[in-house]
């Protein structure tokens, strides 16, 4: 990844935060940056650390940053950095940009991408002791729907009417987040079974999305990530070549959004 | 026998909370709301609306921010305890009505488009506002016919939130336009983050 590092501005302020989460993704991000003609520039704050200067993308000054470890814990995991950031810019729009598990193998793609209308906290349960084959079970009646910024959905699903054509799919729906690496489909349609149903249908499950639900009460959050695995034994296998697609068409996807953000457009077709 | 009407037109008569506001509104009991947070520190977020009977010490009903009600309420001309209370209610109101718009032409542009109206509005000569513009960012963009759209659909609902104050709630001139502006610097202040900012050091 070329990289010019800058000594930061005073004041690094931005409309859009991109996360990414580890360094494919970034990587991704740079390269569809550089594709589109898009400044990638790295530069140091004393007090913020190491982010991304994009520029303007459209209407929107953007910034990107990586978290120091995939999911939403720790230091410089996904909900301290977004948190941090957020605040620090002035960000009005957050988004997680990536690779995650998609849902049905039957019908979607390793390289679709996947946009969050809602995210699933699904760690929010609640274990109880009972007579069954583990000595308990286990109640996902907490995992409460999460919306994600309308203004971010709306955008992007109005790109996707206007420019249909692509070499993958795009999936709006929920996306189960958690601080769990899941590599196990059994996990997974456990997930799918037991947390509260809602209008719209549980596309993928990642990592990070849900790190973002503390960032504000009020969302100005959204999670765009490519599929890469379907979360089950198969994933190690085709995970070298996979994340790749996810992340490169998850970049693709967003920034091909932004650059033709065009509120003429938008308002005409609201 | 009558069937039941699927879809009834409903008044706040038909709300619970509400229903027995307009019932003691009408034998002549006055209300105010209060909303305050435990928290300043959540910004516009985590604010609970509470409904006293005017010269009760306990409130009849506290709730988390509710906009359905919070409407019901300015229609039914229930004020805020004070004006405290008065400008967190409309910096939430302008934040829930300008969604919309903000949807409507996008994050970047729509923050580029209200820094400008705000800055060349009358409202920018208030301090509370001018503070936090001055602390705001924004860049310039082209000022076509859809800049002038979305301008003017946000004037507009600005503007709607004047005559909420001074034709529902009956403030006066002066007042209103105290609340108002202390309500855009709020939101202002909440949307850009720019009290975190100052507080980090960064502003």
């Amino acid at each position: 990844m070329s990289e010019d590092s800058e000594s930061a501005p005073d004041f690094p302020l931005c409309d859009t935060l991109i996360l990414t989460a580890v360094s494919s993704e970034l990587d991704a991000l740079s390269q569809q940056c550089k594709q589109f003609g898009i400044s990638f520039k790295k530069r140091h704050h004393p007090f913020l650390g190491s982010y991304y200067d994009l520029g303007l993308i459209g209407f929107e000054n953007v910034i990107a940053v990586r978290s120091r470890s995939m999911g939403p814990l720790g230091y410089g995991g996904s909900a301290e950095l977004a948190s941090r950031f957020q605040r620090a810019t002035g960000a009005t729009s957050v988004i997680q940009l990536g690779m995650a598990f998609g849902m049905e193998e039957s019908t979607q793609q390793i390289g679709d991408v996947l946009v969050s209308t809602e995210v699933i906290p699904y760690d929010h349960r609640h274990y109880r002791d009972a007579l069954s084959e583990n000595g308990y079970l286990v109640n996902y009646d907490s995992a409460t729907r999460m919306n994600a910024a309308e203004k971010t959905v709306n955008a992007l699903r109005q790109f996707r009417i206007e420019e249909p054509a692509s070499d993958y799919n795009v999936y709006f729906g929920a996306i189960l987040s958690g601080a769990a690496i899941v590599h196990s489909s059994a996990f997974r349609d456990e997930l799918v079974r037991l947390v509260p149903a809602g209008n719209h249908r549980i596309v993928g499950g990642e990592m990070e999305g849900i790190g973002l639900l503390g960032v504000t009460k009020h969302p100005i959050w959204c999670v765009v990530k490519g599929i890469s695995d379907f979360a089950d034994a198969n994933r190690d296998r085709i995970i070298e070549e996979s994340r790749e697609i996810a992340c490169r068409n998850a970049s693709h996807f967003l920034l091909s959004s932004m650059t033709s953000s065009n509120p003429v457009t938008a308002a005409e077709h609201s | 026998m009558n069937q039941p009407e699927p879809f009834p037109m409903t008044t706040s008569a038909n709300h619970p909370l509400l229903a027995r506001l307009v019932a003691e509104i009408q034998h002549g009991q006055k209300f105010v709301v209060d909303v305050r947070n435990e928290d300043e520190s959540f910004g516009l977020d985590g604010y609970q609306l509470s409904i006293w009977s005017v010269g009760s010490d306990k409130p009849i009903s506290i709730f988390p921010w509710d906009s359905e009600i919070n409407e019901e309420l300015i229609d039914l001309k229930v004020r805020s305890k004070d004006l405290e209370s008065e400008t967190s209610r409309f910096a939430i109101r302008l934040r829930d009505e300008l969604a919309a718009t903000e949807s409507r032409y996008g994050n970047g542009f729509f923050n580029r488009v209200l820094v400008d109206l705000v800055t060349e509005s009358y409202l920018d000569k208030h301090p509370d506002i001018k503070d936090a513009l001055d602390r705001a960012h924004s860049r310039q963009v082209e000022r076509n016919s859809v800049y002038h759209e979305c301008r003017d659909t946000i004037a507009y609902v600005i503007g709607k939130r004047s005559r909420e104050l001074t034709r529902q709630l009956d403030y006066d001139e002066t007042s209103m336009r105290k609340i108002l502006s202390k309500a855009i610097a709020r939101y202002i202040d909440n949307r850009f983050s720019l009290s975190q900012r100052k507080q980090m050091g960064l502003l």
